[in-house]
């Protein structure tokens, strides 16, 4: 090969290597499952949430509730989700995939949880304000009171040694009669990450 | 720099912006600058996406590239990727700590807390398996900081364990760098091991703690002030030249020298106190930064050596056949490889790249206080007692809970009447109030040398040797009294009539819960553990 030939190809290469876009965008279905840094994210928020209200479901509180109540569906609110792991995890995201996992079975309702109460409260008052038509404005006292409530938390434990990390997470729930302070039902959902990373790269 | 000192933090955060380039060997020292300065500006969630990239980055560093190896040894350490020191990773997190307190997000603290003790406890295995000979093995601050926010939290027992790994690591620098121990630590050991339960160590800690403490009564509310003093020391290249009559050697390493602050020490005045209560260092950035480097560079400078051998024998050799050589092209491929390394030469400097933008100390101070709104002063003093700069704030303090207060020195020259309004543009930024918390900037205070008070005794006393393993130096009697506590009345200032703290016309921003001051709803006074 001739020096000017190598020469060329060289500049090249560094041109294509370097000098091209490294960003790529790329549209996904927004349940397609994608792990980038291995920490949990809302694949893990979503599975989860789904598969521990299913077991939730699956028990027989419901009947036992709806026997006693003139065949009423239970009335449910999702409490706090408390964060205990090492991640900056939103556990708002997962109470909303608890209550959106509650209302797709149709077997319970589901009422505000106190993060939005203020909001109802707010609007609530405007109504009642005089601005708003009072045929229309929404009566004051009507709100469902919750039968049931349901809080948790997130765990996690982690070991790494060199580039490998196994991440072991561990949500817990309970249900709990608002009245009688009963647990009904106590699930937990664990998951298992590998995660490694290698030592040396370009 | 200079606008850094100086709180001009927009500017600065302008000249950061200006300066930022866009080469990715610098990302890390370029946003861990800009998270400081968004903390300084009050932009905490601004801040803490800065320092979520810096973790990023950190993270992602573990995978050493092989090109950054490539480029420092064809050129010189700064051709490659910053790593930042293990001191300025761990504070990635505890910057993001008190961000997340000055938000009112405490479970967000708290997410810090554990990442601090994983990091830490990984570092010490690591440390041990690769058998590295360091003192700095555990961020005793860092440590010392999770402990606080799971305290606050209630859970007493991790912030026991934490607390403990920060005695462990205080004692381990005191030998080492004279970071000393702080004397208070052995008392929140005793308190947090008696709320957890574990009643041997509480009696343990509670022999070697002085006095009685007084956050350890039922229901005490507690006042966390956390004050940044002055800048963290900075590199500077060194190179020590060597020449054997032919050619020149030159070997180049980094080391740490003090950056100019005016700011000695600080001072803490809450609601009511006659005398300033203690802060005492919690973590001394410059001499830990200078101890750590010092013993690296050990390493660095026998890696630096025979690399600098390794060009000038190749050089020797380079010259020596293209001297002997009749072949027009090995004598042109001998010069530029006699030439190249030369350049290389004169281009070798130490990296001197660094987190710039932290304080030279952290100081804390810890008092208790009734619960409700309370007015606290923090003054930062020169080495003559003149007032440096002040930060009057306002928070309110929850029942049987914690209120922190974050802030930091600055060092602006000009004048600002103690009792005067807040001038035009350097009002307090409040975060989380409601929370019982807050963090502020500096406000620029000076006090003309022609009225500027004694010398006050000296905010932290000397500490004392590092106690004998397992206590952690609770250094004995001067841990609950305030160091000489002289009375600061009608010392601040001529300008200033009545005794500090501060009264309630500073134009401060209080949410809506928080009722204003006045004489009848003034709570009683902060129980102040001076003489």
């Amino acid at each position: 090969m001739r020096p000017s030939l190598a020469l060329a190809l060289g500049a090249a290469w560094v041109l294509v290597g370097c000098g091209g876009s490294s960003m790529q965008v790329q549209r996904l279905a927004a349940d397609e499952s994608v792990d980038i840094s291995g920490k949990w994210n809302d694949t893990d928020s979503r599975m989860v949430s789904e598969e521990m209200i299913g077991d939730c479901l699956s028990n027989p509180w419901i009947e036992e509730f709806m026997a006693g109540a003139n065949g009423q569906r239970p009335v449910v609110v999702v409490g706090k989700v408390v964060n205990k792991t090492d991640e900056h995890i939103q556990p708002e995201v997962f109470v909303k995939d608890l209550e959106r996992a509650f209302l797709k079975s149709g077997r319970v309702r589901v009422v505000t949880n106190q993060q939005f109460r203020d909001q109802l409260a707010r609007e609530q008052s405007y109504q009642a304000s005089g601005v708003v038509d009072p045929r229309t404005a929404a009566g004051i006292g009507k709100q469902l009171g919750a039968n049931f409530l349901v809080f948790g938390t997130i765990n996690a434990i982690k070991d790494r040694w060199e580039g490998r990390e196994v991440v072991f997470y561990q949500t817990n729930l309970e249900l709990h009669n608002v009245e009688t302070a009963e647990v009904v039902w106590i699930g937990d959902k664990k998951i298992k990450k590998l995660r490694e990373q290698s030592g040396t790269a370009w | 720099m200079a606008d850094f000192r100086d709180g001009r933090y927009e500017r600065a955060e302008a000249t950061l912006v200006a300066n930022a380039g866009t080469d990715e060997k610098d990302f890390l020292v370029d946003v861990l600058d800009r998270a400081m300065v968004l903390h300084r500006r009050g932009k905490y969630k601004e801040s803490n996406d800065f320092l979520e990239r810096a973790d990023q980055k950190i993270e992602e560093m573990y995978t050493q590239k092989v090109s950054d190896a490539l480029a420092a040894l064809a050129w010189n350490d700064t051709a490659a990727t910053y790593q930042g020191e293990d001191f300025e990773r761990v504070m990635v997190d505890v910057l993001q700590a008190f961000n997340y307190l000055a938000l009112g997000e405490r479970d967000e603290a708290l997410v810090e807390a554990r990442q601090v003790g994983r990091k830490m406890e990984a570092r010490v295995r690591w440390l041990k398996e690769h058998e590295v000979d360091t003192k700095y093995t555990r961020d005793p601050f860092a440590q010392y900081v999770s402990g606080l926010v799971l305290e606050a939290a209630g859970d007493f027992d991790a912030a026991y364990l934490a607390y403990e790994q920060a005695a462990t690591g205080y004692q381990e620098l005191a030998s080492a760098y004279h970071v000393g121990s702080p004397p208070e630590l052995a008392r929140d050991l005793a308190r947090a091991a008696k709320r957890a339960g574990r009643v041997e160590q509480a009696e343990r800690w509670k022999a070697l703690s002085a006095g009685d403490d007084p956050l350890d009564a039922p229901g005490a509310s507690e006042l966390v002030v956390i004050a940044g003093l002055g800048l963290v020391a900075h590199k500077e290249s060194n190179k020590w030249v060597t020449f054997d009559g032919q050619d020149t050697i030159a070997i180049t390493y980094p080391e740490y020298k003090a950056t100019r602050t005016r700011v000695a020490g600080a001072e803490i005045w809450v609601t009511g106190s006659t005398t300033p209560f203690p802060a005492w260092t919690r973590h001394d950035l410059s001499n830990l930064a200078a101890g750590v480097l010092a013993e690296r560079n050990e390493a660095l400078k026998g890696r630096a050596i025979a690399a600098g051998i390794a060009r000038w024998v190749a050089k020797k050799m380079a010259r020596a056949i293209g001297q002997s050589s009749r072949n027009q092209g090995v004598q042109l491929a001998a010069a530029l490889f006699t030439i190249g390394t030369t350049v290389k030469e004169l281009a070798e400097v130490a990296d001197t790249r660094s987190w710039r933008t932290l304080p030279d100390r952290y100081v804390v101070a810890r008092v208790a206080v009734p619960a409700g709104v309370q007015d606290v002063d923090v003054l930062f003093r020169d080495a003559a007692g003149g007032v440096v700069s002040r930060v009057p704030c306002r928070l309110a303090v929850p029942p049987g809970g914690k209120g922190f207060v974050i802030v930091h020195s600055s060092e602006a020259p000009g004048r600002w009447p103690p009792n005067g309004p807040v001038p035009p543009g350097q009002r307090l930024v409040f975060g989380g109030a409601s929370e019982g918390l807050l963090v502020a900037p500096a406000l620029p205070l000076a006090v003309p040398p022609s009225i500027s008070v004694p010398l006050p005794p000296p905010v932290q006393p000397p500490l004392p040797p590092p106690a004998v393993a397992p206590a952690v130096a609770p250094a004995g009697a001067p841990a609950a009294a305030p160091p000489a506590a002289a009375p600061i009345q009608g010392e601040l200032s001529p300008l200033e009539p009545a005794p500090a703290p501060p009264p309630p016309t500073i134009e401060v921003p209080v949410k809506g819960e928080l009722t204003p001051l006045d004489a009848a709803s003034a709570p009683p006074p902060a129980t102040n553990p001076a003489p």
